[in-house]
């Protein structure tokens, strides 16, 4: 919101340079977006009044204009020919500099010499057009006084963003309250004068509000034989300075009072309603109905409208209608100014997706109490810009909304404990007061506080403690030091796991990438993610774009596009993981799953000068989850064979990760058919893991286990098998032998080609022997190392090579 | 014996005169003291030696012996010596060379100042929470004294997941939940991502992350909400910044305030060093960085506590904000596009 400096000036003495202004309204919460100086280069130019208008002895187009200044009276000679003996007029001495940097000095103009020039609006930078010639000024004009002070034309703007709380102080009338309060100084809001004449305006309308639980208040003013025209031009230029658009002198009034008192108005053309009555009430159905800015709206039935005899005519508070809009040929006019309740101007902008002035106000709330108060200064300014007679007597109706406001208990003890102060009671009691509010009651326990109607916001005890606050600073509130006494998890265990796996990664090689949680849903048709995501894709109601119109349901469509960034940008190879939620519905409920999610792409990068990169490949990838288990000390980890168990991964190329037999995610490249379709060149590897299902099976602590005192005994075994045998055959077989002096067993080698035959491999396990109580001999060793070597081959189609 | 012993000496002498060599050192050693050497042998026909002459004799051949142990073992050292001064004039390790990489990963920097922040405050008594991120319309926005057709809920763009579930909008929907779960005395944290309908921008993005705290006690006043906050942001953005509270407006809160911290670059100087007027603060001193307030009567009564019995105050941050600052990051958008020059910076 905007507001002038001048303006409030009219309203409240500011004693404070407009960047103290700004700081003090700051610190009371009132937050300046910004302070701009309003310095037209022509302050030279002043008010004159034309005495003579005689021909140019030299030039058919030119006059020579004797007009009067404070003191002299000079000769300037002019191009235009609209003035009259008597005209006020906008003469630019010389030394004045124009807005286009045309500098006026005293010169001869086909020999005559012209002491200044008569300006037109747009010379002055006031108006686009020059239709009319030089700029002539009303009668009363003061002859002599600067133009840019008469216009207004040199001021301040202070743009200020208000707290939705704090609709109160969306008005010049708002602001100055606050100064007042906040400075001391007097406010100065006169009594509008207005004279009626005539037939009582319930002549002429009738007003009937029905629905008078939305519409607590309303009330209506009648003036008859106006004319429209333009605005006088320092309320235009006003109301240009704060960024409205001036349309004609009733428009224009009715915005200058909602600016200035915060109290949205509309006039409606009286000839233009039909069966001269209004009505305040619901639409009652649906309808259509064409507003001011030339739109079909379609209303609902609950929405405020006011209504003449054949159907709405504005939304209430929220926009007129184009039928009733008050026009060129307008003559006689219905003002009205209302409380409505702000739910219901909130409801209906929202739904036609209609925000206005006028609506803003209404949903931050007006002061019920200034209803009349905003009629009487529109009524009183458009009967001065626009003439016209005031009918006599104001159409009102009064709802709830006219009860006196029920006063507010406060608790000078309860002050000082919640803000931590030692405040007086004086010390409570003179803000308040000087927010209007009043203040009763005596000895050290109870207030009663009724604030003033304008500040609606104002409801209960602490509402009154945060203005005293305010008011006294929050810099003159002590600063103190709780004991936080709280128990409470710390780090807590989720945090804790996420910060452990960041180090291990970051010690793996990989980067941390933090990427959208909404996904499209191709994304998520492409990538389901882990086995307990069953349900369907959240989707959203609004999305911003199809792109991120479902939430993930697994981090990988991020991770892919993390990689095809980088790739872009040239990196040879990438490394990241990311740490997130994801998402599905599941039966009745939301599901969200913190998982973990490792990239690798490109070449892993050369262990050193003239080393050489190979591509990263699945056991790179595995390692890194290993490391990740390794972390939390979980050890019954199992990779079982992918087959058709993921979509998004290779078949022959993935794993099922299972821990203590529940599966906890997937690993692998992924599929071919992806892969061509998001046009990846390399081979991507790719893991998701269940975070949480993988840290419950984290021990709970872990025992240390004394160190063997006796040496440890390895023996090889070298086996041949077909290619397709897993390794861990060989492994788990060892370990259900159950052999007591087995300590470790571990593959150690992996071979095929020659001398292998096609379609075999070689792979070669270390055994270790060990006993707890003595050195093992060569003999025993021997015996268990043949006893589960001969197992072995007897258990599984393997052949011992020698 | 004597003569032969002298005369033996003497070959000794100029053997390892001449000796130019380990290998000829060892030669000459074993030739006269291994276990078939000369010396070896000469002292083992002592014994045959008439007993006075004996230990004359045999004193002559132990000091010979001696004598010539310590010359080897001498000249031994004095080569090894020589080898290594040699060595350690000869030997250059081209450090320049770039060192031998594992690789390493990058935490991302707004990993690292939410661990920062979360570790200040955990280190002050608050500890970690955490919520769903899709919320009911009563965590999110209802017990938090924002109802439906406020106005205060168009500080939130929303996204909706249905009629009743949203992305929450902030943080402080787990306020609700820690506080529906458990008894005061409760210091928390809430850390995590938030979302809000805007278009990306510069400045804006439809997911960021937030750190929320707060305090629920007897007697917990907003001098204390003033102590406590003073104390996190020094700690946060060094000892020397000056921290203001100024009123301000959530529903959840009352008294509200933003807490304002002197500009990171111009140090609160509004102007830079140039002259130039700061922008990051654009020339007002002053950076906002926190939203706070007493917890709101009716944020309470929500979850059944009792306003008159408990108070508590509450404050959130955007983690992005403070993380643009202290890295002078301007684009918000590059937190999420994860380019790995950028991620390697942190």
């Amino acid at each position: 919101m905007k507001i002038t400096l001048n303006w409030l000036r009219e309203l409240v003495d500011v004693v404070l340079a407009s960047d103290e202004l700004a700081e003090t309204l700051v610190m009371a919460g009132l937050e300046v977006e910004s302070v701009e100086e309003r310095r037209p280069s022509w302050t030279a130019v002043e008010i004159a009044a034309i005495e003579d208008v005689a021909p140019h002895p030299n030039a058919d187009r030119l006059r020579l204009c004797r007009v009067r200044r404070a003191a002299e009276t000079v000769v300037v000679v002019c191009g235009a020919s609209n003035m009259q003996v008597g005209d006020r007029v906008a003469l630019a001495v010389p030394g004045t500099v124009l807005p286009d940097g045309k500098r006026i000095e005293q010169a001869a103009i086909r020999g005559e010499r012209s002491h200044g020039m008569l300006c037109s609006l747009r010379e002055l930078g006031l108006s686009e057009d020059d239709a009319g010639g030089i700029m002539i000024l009303p009668a009363d004009a003061p002859v002599g006084a600067p133009l840019v002070g008469y216009l207004g034309a040199e001021d301040t703007i202070l743009e200020l963003s208000v707290t939705p709380n704090r609709g109160d102080c969306l008005s010049v009338l708002g602001i100055a309250r606050e100064v007042a309060a906040l400075t001391g100084a007097s406010l100065h809001v006169r009594k509008s004068s207005i004279s009626e004449g005539g037939a009582p305006a319930s002549r002429f309308v009738r007003v009937d509000v029905q629905a008078s639980d939305l519409c607590p208040r309303y009330a209506a003013r009648v003036v008859r034989g106006v004319r429209v025209a333009p605005s006088p031009l320092w309320m235009q230029t006003r109301l240009a300075m704060v960024g409205m658009r001036p349309i004609s002198n009733v428009v224009d009034a009715t915005n200058y009072v909602m600016l200035e008192r915060g109290q949205p108005l509309h006039a409606f053309d009286l000839r233009r309603l039909r069966g001269a009555c209004v009505a305040v009430r619901r639409a009652g159905s649906r309808q259509r109905y064409e507003t001011l800015d030339g739109q079909t709206r379609e209303l609902a039935a609950d929405d405020l409208v006011i209504a003449d005899a054949e159907g709405p005519v504005a939304i209430a508070g929220v926009m007129g209608g184009a039928d009733s809009e008050i026009k060129p040929d307008t003559v006689d006019l219905i003002l009205e100014s209302a409380f409505f309740v702000p739910e219901t101007v909130r409801r209906s902008a929202r739904r036609l997706g209609l925000i206005t002035e006028s609506s803003y106000r209404f949903e931050r709330g007006v002061d019920p109490g200034g209803t009349r108060f905003a009629l009487d200064r529109v009524t009183e300014l458009i009967v001065g810009n626009a003439g016209g007679q005031v009918a006599k007597g104001v159409l009102e109706a009064r709802g709830s909304g006219g009860r006196p406001r029920a006063a507010i208990r406060l608790r000078p003890a309860r002050v000082n404990a919640l803000l931590g102060t030692t405040l007086k009671i004086p010390e409570m009691e003179r803000p308040l007061r000087a927010l209007g509010a009043t203040v009763s009651g005596r000895g050290p326990l109870v207030r009663r506080v009724v604030p003033p109607t304008h500040r609606f916001d104002l409801q209960n005890e602490v509402d009154l403690i945060e203005e005293i606050a305010r008011l006294i600073g929050y810099d003159a509130v002590p600063t103190s030091t709780p004991a936080i006494g709280a128990g409470g998890p710390g780090r807590g265990p989720i945090h804790d796991i996420e910060q452990r796996l960041r180090a291990r990664l970051a010690g793996a090689g990989f980067d941390e990438a933090i990427t959208l949680a909404m996904v499209s849903a191709d994304d998520n048709r492409d990538f389901a993610g882990l086995p307990e995501l069953t349900g369907p894709s959240v989707e959203l109601t609004n999305p911003l774009s199809a792109e991120t119109a479902e939430l993930r349901r697994s981090l990988l469509p991020g991770l892919l596009r993390v990689y095809a960034e980088n790739r872009r940008h040239g990196a040879a190879h990438v490394a990241a993981y990311a740490l997130g939620r994801v998402f599905s519905r599941e039966a009745d409920r939301y599901h969200e799953v913190q998982t973990l999610a490792l990239l690798l792409a490109g070449a892993r990068p050369p262990e050193w000068v003239g080393g050489t990169s190979r591509p990263w490949d699945f056991f790179d990838l595995k390692g890194a989850c290993e490391a990740v288990f390794a972390e939390f000390h979980i050890d019954a980890v199992r990779w079982e064979a992918l087959g058709s168990g993921a979509r998004h991964l290779h078949p022959g190329k993935g794993a099922q990760i299972e821990i203590g037999g529940v599966s906890c995610g997937c690993a692998g490249a992924l599929h071919p058919n992806l892969r061509a379709a998001r046009g990846f060149d390399d081979e991507l590897w790719l893991a998701e893991l269940d975070l949480m299902r993988v840290v419950q099976y984290c021990p709970g602590r872990v025992i240390f286990r004394p160190l063997p005192r006796f040496p440890a005994v390895s023996r090889d075994v070298a086996v041949l098998v077909d290619e397709q045998f897993p390794a861990r055959r060989i492994l788990d077989a060892v370990t259900e032998a159950t052999e007591p002096l087995v300590e470790e067993v571990r593959v150690f080698d992996h071979y095929t080609g020659s001398p292998i035959p096609k379609g075999k491999k070689s792979l070669a396990y270390t055994i270790a022997y060990r006993a707890s109580d003595r050195t093992l001999t060569d003999d025993e060793v021997n015996a268990t190392h043949d006893r589960l070597v001969a197992r072995l081959v007897a258990q599984l189609p393997v052949e011992v090579r020698r | 014996m004597k003569a032969t012993l002298e005369a033996l000496g003497a070959e000794i002498q100029a053997a390892l005169d001449t000796c130019r060599t380990d290998d000829d050192l060892e030669r000459i050693r074993v030739g006269y003291l291994g276990r078939k050497g000369r010396l070896t042998e000469l002292m083992r026909g002592v014994g045959a030696l008439p007993a006075d002459d004996r230990p004359v004799i045999g004193d002559l051949a132990n000091q010979l012996k001696r004598r010539v142990d310590e010359r080897i073992e001498s000249l031994r050292r004095g080569w090894e010596a020589e080898r290594r001064a040699q060595a350690l004039a000869n030997e250059r390790i081209d450090v320049t060379l770039p060192g031998r990489v594992g690789v390493h990963g990058h935490v991302h920097p707004l990993t690292v100042v939410l661990d920062e922040a979360i570790g200040i405050l955990v280190g002050l008594g608050f500890s970690v929470y955490e919520g769903p991120h899709i919320e009911d319309d009563h965590h999110n926005f209802t017990a938090l004294n924002i109802p439906a057709d406020h106005p205060a809920r168009d500080m939130h763009d929303t996204f909706f997941v249905d009629e009743s579930h949203v992305l929450r909008t902030h943080t402080s929907p787990v306020q609700i939940r820690v506080m529906e779960n458990q008894e005061p005395p409760i210091a928390a944290l809430v850390p995590g991502p938030v979302y809000r309908h805007e278009v990306e921008t510069v400045k804006n993005s439809a997911m960021f992350h937030q750190i929320e705290g707060f305090l629920v006690d007897r007697r917990v006043t907003f001098g204390d909400l003033k102590g406590v906050l003073a104390l996190f942001v020094q700690r946060m953005f060094g000892d020397d910044t000056r921290v203001r509270f100024r009123p301000s407006f959530f529903p959840f809160t009352e008294p509200s305030a933003e807490v304002d911290i002197s500009c990171v670059i111009c140090r609160g100087a509004r102007r830079l060093p140039t002259g130039d007027p700061c922008r990051v603060c654009k020339a007002s001193g002053w950076l906002e960085i926190l939203g706070s307030g007493l917890i709101h009567p009716e944020v309470f009564l929500s979850v059944g506590y009792d306003p008159e019995v408990v108070s508590g105050f509450a404050f959130g941050m955007g983690v992005e904000r403070m993380a643009m600052l202290k890295y002078g990051i301007t684009d918000i958008r590059l937190f999420y596009q994860n380019d790995l020059r950028f991620l390697r910076q942190f």
